[in-house]
């Protein structure tokens, strides 16, 4: 998980951390167990069992579709690599025989953004933006999401950046 | 804005797993000119009608509506061929029609206008064609199957208790304000009773969840509608949905108000 290689170079390869993930889908099934066992246990609570089994079922929906989003994030961003090189940023993720790939050439890249919530930032990973300058309907931006050591990966895109001088091999 | 028949496809998947695509729209989605604009938005009109009788052609082919027979215009009996059907049903069915889609198309409206103003109020909107583009879409999805459930209820007889519970909710909501105006204002139906929820059918169960879990879908698609395609942060997005979620209240409001105002006209003009 969340594993920092150096291909060749200057060239990295990281994949992103679920841990967070991991822990969010832990705080909610946590707290899923907790509201929904107190409606199964006090139905009545609420005016009427029916009203208490109405509510059961709304919440506990919610919660396994919050669940199985959390779920499929993980299985993604487990298939999902980044790619640092001299010229390019790469973020490519393989699911299921079919493989999405997008990269922006460094040239392009005109700014960075680091974010981190609550529980990254005690964790120590982030999420770093690369904004391009998009042209027609492109979106304009490259993410590399849940990434360890945050800062580091930024320090060294800065550092391949600089040293990119157009024309250089790929 | 155009889509291919698979984006069509994934579009109930995303409408359960992933919200954020029915309403994300592309940074430069609205930019250019205005006849762009304007082209914009004749095509988001033309899709959300073409949702509409998408979801009322079928309600109304049901039976689905109440309209009286009886008053057929002679016009439909000489505009439809009597050899080819009958145009008191073909009359039925325009009516139908008709009647189904005001329901959706008023709420859409509704919605649109109170989405738009709040996201002006909290000085983060980025054009109509961004708020149009969010409630065509929401409304189409999450709004029908809103209606729809609805119509199930009222339609099922294994769902009385859940259809009187509904309509009682909605004849305690209304009479609400019209006490808190004093207005001598009565509905159609007048008060209905609550009825016990101990009634309650295991369908009339699910089609009141169903019911509920999809408002909660449709207020969590117009905070991320809010959050991106205008930017708001987080509690703008919130005091947006607030503000919709008041809408009917004022809708409420504004007809009592449009009602007794259409009563005192006549007294001032014979004073």
């Amino acid at each position: 998980m969340g594993t920092h290689e150096r291909i060749s170079g200057d060239e990295y390869e990281f994949t992103p951390v679920v841990k967070v993930l991991i822990i969010q889908f832990g705080l909610l099934i946590g707290a899923g167990v907790v509201v929904l066992g107190y409606i199964a246990i006090n139905p009545g609570r609420f005016g009427d069992p029916q009203i208490g089994q109405l509510l059961f079922t709304v919440i506990g929906f919610l919660l396994a579709i919050a669940l199985l989003r959390i779920l499929i994030r993980i299985f993604i961003l487990r298939r999902t690599r980044y790619v640092v090189t001299p010229r390019k940023l790469h973020r490519e993720y393989e699911l299921l025989a079919k493989r999405r790939t997008r990269e922006i050439p460094l040239e392009q890249l005109r700014g960075m953004e680091f974010e981190q919530g609550r529980l990254q930032s005690i964790l120590g990973f982030g999420t770093l933006t690369f904004l391009t300058a998009g042209t027609n309907q492109s979106l304009g931006f490259l993410q590399f999401e849940h990434i360890n050591s945050p800062a580091e990966i930024r320090d060294k895109i800065r550092g391949v950046s600089s040293m990119y001088e157009p024309g250089a091999d790929d | 804005m155009t889509r291919s028949g698979l984006d069509v496809l994934r579009q109930p998947v995303y409408a359960v797993l992933k919200p954020s695509e029915i309403v994300q729209t592309p940074p430069t989605y609205d930019a250019g000119s205005v006849f762009r604009k304007v082209w914009l938005g004749a095509a988001l009109l033309v899709f959300f009608l073409g949702n509409v009788l998408v979801y009322t052609l079928p309600l109304s082919f049901a039976g689905i509506g109440t309209v009286s027979p009886e008053a057929t215009p002679p016009a439909a009996f000489e505009a439809v061929p009597l050899g080819a059907t009958d145009p008191v049903d073909a009359w039925v069915f325009l009516l139908r029609v008709t009647q189904n889609s005001l329901f959706l198309l008023a709420a859409a409206v509704i919605t649109f206008v109170a989405f738009h103003v709040a996201v002006i109020l909290t000085r983060s909107s980025k054009g109509l064609i961004r708020s149009l583009r969010v409630i065509t879409y929401s409304s189409a999805l999450y709004l029908a199957t809103v209606f729809t459930l609805v119509w199930l209820a009222s339609t099922n007889p294994n769902v009385g208790v859940a259809d009187e519970l509904l309509l009682s909710l909605q004849s305690d909501f209304v009479y609400y304000f019209i006490d808190l105006l004093g207005s001598p204002l009565e509905l159609p139906g007048g008060r209905v009773d609550r009825p016990a929820p101990s009634g309650l059918t295991p369908a009339g169960v699910s089609i009141l969840s169903g019911l509920a879990i999809t408002l909660c879908y449709y207020a969590y698609v117009l905070y991320l509608g809010a959050r991106k395609t205008h930017g708001t942060d987080r509690i703008e997005s919130v005091l947006v949905v607030l503000f919709v979620a008041t809408s009917p209240a004022l809708y409420v409001i504004g007809s009592i108000l449009v009602f007794e105002f259409a009563i005192s006209v006549p007294d001032l003009l014979v004073a």
